[in-house]
């Protein structure tokens, strides 16, 4: 379980705080130690957030509770989507939780998308913004895309194999309540409700295939229109016979 | 070269017949416009517009083609910057099926008219950090012009001098038939229409089609006929002569 403890005024990290953070992060890869926090301290590096708005001390389990705690406390503010100082700012609070981890358990700091947010391309990647935008957009359905492995030792942190890497990249494919819960049918266990071992592999049936196979039909339909049963029928019987089983 | 098959039959919906419009003086709000007289829709078609900037995208249901709804205006401001929103739009039949589709259609900005076709329309960017200026990606949509808005008086001079538009305009250009070279057919390029239309003017009646074919995507030939291309664009404007005149 990860928490934050203590309420803090929303801030926004200014240009030069986002400079310096980016920086922090490259050093980190030679240094792991490096005290990110204490090295921000600098009252230079954040600007206030318009609203007044706090965070209140909180703890997350998943990545799917965090996403829902961000959307509720986000939710009266205009505009966040692109607010590269603000969602920066949210993942230098939140650092220690969602900072990456290797399967070892040893935590590193990998490319500065994950917590600079970098608009409009690689948004997905930001470890606070994925887990909103996936709560916000598609509310249950979006649970699906913030899966991971429950025994993940750092569960608020990247894990690989999270199926946001795929269909969040692709988001006018991908990206819709319709094809979010289809997506889901594909491949969660219709008993369990569990993620298939399908979600992490690259073959016949996988993520990436399945992008793969929308973006074709992406050219002749319009996806997010359908219902998830209308998608059903129109994907491969590799696809379809999954779907069918929910 | 990418062949693309259109076996439904999907109409094109040209950049003429659709227009998203920057109004009012905050914030980033845009009205819409679409004219589908002269193509064939069912009344009931959905229409659909999608203004995107790269993966993060939004969906507007603008009515049915009997009930066309362009009046209300729709606030884009979470989508960011919008010299890069670009938008895509749809004619969609009741059970998904795409009957007609535009895409890569630029948002109009204040006081620009949607009519007029600019071969290279140019916009300020705040985003371009200490380039000078680039070119916004040409995979998105039709070619733009992204200059430096930090710069004080650029767009001024890039209107009036010279030498701004020589180092600027002739390797943009050179870039943009570099990029049509490799593989600038229709069905891949979408915005190449009025590029090749240019293209053959300048190349004193080569088409692009021909120069591609005869390219082959061999490297060193795409540079040459670029280069070819933007020597001529170079002596249209006569920018070094200008210059010399005006010492």
């Amino acid at each position: 379980m990860t928490s934050l403890n203590e309420t803090v005024e929303l801030r926004r990290l200014t240009p030069s705080g986002i400079t310096r953070f980016k920086k922090l992060l490259a050093q980190l890869a030679t240094e792991p130690e490096l005290d990110i926090e204490q090295e921000m301290s600098s009252p230079i590096y954040y600007e206030k957030v318009r609203s007044g708005k706090v965070f209140p001390a909180a703890n997350f389990v998943t990545k799917k509770d965090y996403g829902r705690w961000l959307t509720g406390q986000l939710s009266e503010m205009e505009n966040v989507t692109s607010d590269v100082g603000l969602w920066s700012w949210i993942a230098l609070k939140h650092f220690d939780s969602i900072r990456f981890s290797n399967k070892q358990g040893t935590k590193a700091s990998r490319t500065a998308n994950r917590y600079v947010l970098d608009t409009p391309r690689s948004s997905y990647r930001h470890l606070a913004w994925q887990c909103w935008w996936a709560i916000k957009n598609f509310d249950t359905a979006g649970e699906f895309l913030l899966d991971g492995n429950d025994k993940w030792k750092h569960p608020l942190s990247y894990q690989g194999g999270e199926v946001m890497a795929q269909l969040g990249a692709n988001q006018k494919t991908a990206g819709s309540v319709p094809m979010v819960d289809f997506g889901r049918r594909v491949f969660t266990s219709p008993t369990t409700g569990k993620r298939s071992k399908m979600l992490s592999g690259s073959g016949r049936i996988s993520p990436r295939d399945f992008v793969r196979v929308s973006k074709q039909l992406y050219l002749t339909y319009d996806l997010a229109s359908m219902s998830v049963e209308k998608l059903t029928n129109l994907y491969p019987e590799r696809y379809r016979s999954l779907a069918a089983n929910h | 070269m990418r062949r693309r098959l259109n076996y439904t039959g999907r109409k094109r919906i040209k950049r003429e017949h659709f227009m998203a419009k920057v109004v009012g003086d905050d914030g980033l709000v845009v009205s819409m416009h679409l004219d589908c007289s002269q193509t064939e829709f069912p009344d009931n078609a959905i229409v659909i517009a999608e203004p995107h900037i790269g993966t993060v995208s939004q969906r507007i249901n603008l009515g049915t083609i009997a009930k066309l709804d362009t009046s209300a205006n729709h606030d884009l401001s979470s989508l960011g910057s919008p010299e890069k929103i670009i938008f895509d739009v749809k004619v969609v039949s009741e059970d998904g099926l795409i009957l007609g589709s535009g895409t890569g259609i630029p948002l109009t900005g204040r006081g620009e008219s949607g009519g007029s076709r600019s071969l290279l329309p140019v916009r300020k960017s705040l985003e371009l950090g200490n380039e000078i200026w680039k070119l916004r990606s040409l995979e998105d949509a039709e070619p733009c012009l992204l200059i430096n808005g930090k710069v004080s008086g650029l767009l001024d001079r890039l209107v009036s001098d010279p030498l701004i538009q020589g180092a600027i305009l002739v390797p943009a250009v050179r870039m943009i038939v570099t990029y049509l070279l490799e593989d600038g057919t229709p069905e891949s390029v979408p915005w190449q229409g009025h590029w090749a239309t240019w293209f053959a003017t300048a190349m004193e009646g080569k088409s692009l089609e021909d120069a591609m074919s005869e390219a082959d995507s061999d490297t060193f030939a795409i540079q040459r006929f670029a280069d070819e291309a933007a020597i001529s664009f170079a002596d249209q404007f006569g920018f070094a002569d200008s210059l010399e005149q005006a010492e």
